[in-house]
């Protein structure tokens, strides 16, 4: 198994529940995903599913009053020169557990912003408003690297012009609100990038964005990630933008992982019927009728449900087509391997 | 930025214009002057004939004559506005018998330095405890604080400085009024005078700075309880900044910034407000002397008092509105 080699993150089993008056909320609730180094990893889902909350777990930031309860995020970390020198070498040199670290220690410290770096939905809200883009970029390569502050300002410039930001010497001293949306999300991907991580997590870095600035986001994020090298976890609940950045993808549905695949694969053979049912409800130009006439869109019955009382059996039964009854809503469906590196969790395929 | 600070210092000059003026008429709105009180008083004292004598020539006719009392209203403003402008003459306190000059300046300083002294101590106590509050929200600090806050807006300052004093004078048999012990009164200013003011000066911050931080911490905490959620937050924790760091670095400096706004018109409410408690304590502050002024139409004692505090106001808001674009940048000077 190539697979094994090169493994960057292992997450096993994470669950992320939130103790609320009300009740617990299970935002993640087993989820297990690989990110190997360099690849870009896609997670998809509906509103509310868990895929925010799984991220900042990763990151171990995760909200308050939200707690890792159970699972293990291991970390392969490699020395900087062998992050940089060959990527193919499975050369770690040693495996941290990020979840059993203090989130708010010196070690998950020393490992966020530097190892595995973050960016955000909203551009605007996520810088400081009363920072200058310079002071926020040059905050963390000050933390994390062994410079002092005028190189770390030409660090910073550099970052700048790699994401193709106009005049990055004069944006570099401007505040958050002189900028447009697009090139405060260019300076976010700069500022992630500035201390060369070895993960990228983008939790819907396009999201807030108008058509235009999204496809060249995009474009800009695939060619740093062909240049840079480091690997992506691509959060998203645009299928068309899986698409276009991922190499392999998980499909989460409240705080679980139900099916993952290759993108080809899930794209041609879809197996769950919440994927299937994803995967219908994109337009698509092109796909008509006999008649001619364009296909109506398919719309996943009923809503995600209150995240209080998440159904028995198999989470998805209420809203799925094909439920077998007696099955699906009795007993929960464990992950089943229907192909090569194509896991599904549902009855059907037991 | 320093043409923004210009044109503001500019645009408050025909503010203080307009001050002047409503300071002036106020003072002159109630019926009669302090002369036609004086006159009523002579008479009650010496008798019509001494009144009548007055009246007529003699001290009140002198008086009238030089500050023009019986000249039109704006004469009467021109005459007062150019002497306190070109001479910083005030006029004269009818009353007291002196300059107002003399009355003044020192009863203004004490003022502000007791207003100073409470603001500061309000901050120094207010901000770091709401931080706590919300940063460790609905801990057993965070209760207590609030319960402390609660009964600090709910007494009225006055009567916690009767508590204090009788307190003082039945446990600890002394007297904590004043701002000097009796020896210093009216002695000249010297180091033994200063040190004798801070070691009474404590006492009447605490009283009158209670309020004020007890709303202070709630606002704190709650401008800081919105701010803690917002993703900016977040961006600084992803970037390994620590949590202590990141805290003040970030959201507490942006939760900071509507008070600024508020220094402006947070010192000449601490003026008006500890007059009633400056009356208890007997503290030579602006606040009784006024009140007296007011009270007796003693006009251009009262006069000097509205015009400079008002002043101080204009002042107070002009440094708060360029602190404010200095410190956050949102805010455009154009
Ligand atoms: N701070 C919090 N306190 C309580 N519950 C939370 C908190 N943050 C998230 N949750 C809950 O966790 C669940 C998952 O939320 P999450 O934000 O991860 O969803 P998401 O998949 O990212 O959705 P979206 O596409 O809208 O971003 C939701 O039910 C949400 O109510
Ligand atoms: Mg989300």
């Amino acid at each position: 198994m190539t697979e094994n080699n090169n493994l960057l993150l292992e997450v096993k089993d994470l669950r992320t529940h939130f103790p609320l008056r009300l009740g617990t909320v299970r935002a993640v609730d087993g989820v297990d995903l690989n990110i190997r180094y360099g690849q870009t990893v896609g997670v998809v889902g509906e509103s509310g599913c868990g895929k925010s909350v799984m991220a900042r777990s990763v990151m171990r930031i995760e909200p308050t009053p939200g707690r890792i309860m159970s699972g293990e995020l291991l970390l392969y970390r490699r020395t900087a020169e062998k992050r940089k020198s060959d990527i193919a070498q499975p050369g770690f040199t040693d495996i941290i557990d990020m979840a059993q670290l203090d989130p708010k220690g010196p070690e998950a410290r020393g490992i966020r912003g530097a190892e595995i770096a973050m960016i955000f939905q909203e551009p605007m809200a996520s810088f400081s408003p009363v920072h200058t883009i310079a002071w926020q970029i040059i905050e963390g390569i000050l933390i994390h690297q062994d410079v002092d502050r005028t190189e770390a300002r030409r660090i910073a410039i550099r970052m700048l012009e790699q994401v193709s930001m106009p005049h990055p010497e004069r944006i570099i001293d401007r505040y958050p609100h002189q900028l447009s949306g697009g090139m405060r999300q260019r300076a976010m991907i700069a500022m992630a990038l500035s201390c060369q991580p070895s993960l990228l997590v983008a939790d819907e870095p396009t999201t807030a964005l108008d058509v235009t600035t999204q496809a060249q986001i995009l474009t800009l994020m695939r060619e740093l990630q062909r240049d840079l090298g480091m690997a992506i976890m691509f959060i998203t609940h645009d299928l068309g933008v899986v698409a276009k950045m991922t190499e392999y993808v998980y499909v989460m549905y409240l705080g679980k992982i139900v099916e993952s695949a290759s993108v080809v694969d899930l794209f041609h053979d879809a197996k769950h019927p919440y994927t299937e049912a994803l995967l219908r409800s994109i337009p698509q130009l092109g796909r008509r009728t006999h008649q001619g006439k364009a296909e109506p869109l398919a719309v996943i019955p009923g809503g995600v449900p209150d995240p209080f009382s998440i159904p028995s059996g198999c989470p998805f039964h209420p809203r799925c087509h094909r439920i077998v009854e007696g099955v699906c809503n009795v007993r929960e469906p464990t992950s089943i391997e229907v192909g090569e590196n194509h896991q599904v969790r549902c009855v059907l395929y037991e | 930025m320093l043409e923004y600070i210009i044109r503001r210092i500019l645009l408050a000059i025909p503010t203080l214009i307009m001050i002047s003026i409503i300071s002036f008429v106020v003072i002159q709105l109630p019926p009669g002057d302090f002369l036609t009180s004086y006159i009523a008083q002579i008479r009650s004292e010496e008798g019509d004939l001494a009144a009548e004598e007055a009246a007529e020539g003699g001290r009140v006719a002198v008086l009238r004559q030089r500050y023009g009392l019986d000249q039109p209203l704006p004469v009467q403003y021109w005459r007062w506005i150019t002497n306190i402008v070109l001479r910083g003459d005030f006029g004269y306190s009818f009353e007291q018998k002196v300059g107002v000059r003399t009355l003044i300046w020192e009863r203004l300083a004490l003022t502000i330095v007791l207003s100073g002294t409470t603001m500061l101590f309000t901050w120094l106590v207010a901000i770091p405890i709401g931080v706590l509050s919300a940063v460790k929200q609905y801990s057993l600090m965070d209760y207590f604080f609030t319960t402390l806050g609660f009964l600090g807006l709910a007494i009225p300052n006055f009567l916690l400085a009767l508590i204090l004093m009788w307190v003082a004078f039945r446990y600890f048999d002394t007297s904590i009024t004043g701002l000097f012990s009796s020896h210093y009164i009216d002695a000249p200013w010297t180091w033994g005078k200063v040190l004798d003011l801070m070691k009474h000066l404590w006492l009447p911050v605490l009283i009158l700075g209670m309020s004020g931080s007890a709303s202070l911490i709630r606002t704190m905490r709650a401008n800081l309880l919105d701010e803690l959620n917002k993703p900016y937050v977040e961006t600084a924790r992803a970037k390994g900044v620590k949590e202590n760091t990141l805290i003040w670095r970030y959201p507490v400096r942006v939760a900071l910034n509507p008070f600024v706004s508020t220094i402006g018109w947070a010192l000449p409410a601490l003026v008006s407000g500890s007059t009633i408690v400056s009356i208890v304590l007997s503290l030579a502050t602006t606040g009784p002397l006024l009140l007296r002024a007011l009270i007796s139409q003693d006009m251009f004692l009262a006069g000097a008092f509205v015009l400079l505090l008002s002043t101080l106001t204009v002042i107070g808001t002009l440094i708060s509105d360029i602190l404010l674009v200095v410190l956050d940048p949102r805010i455009a000077y154009e």
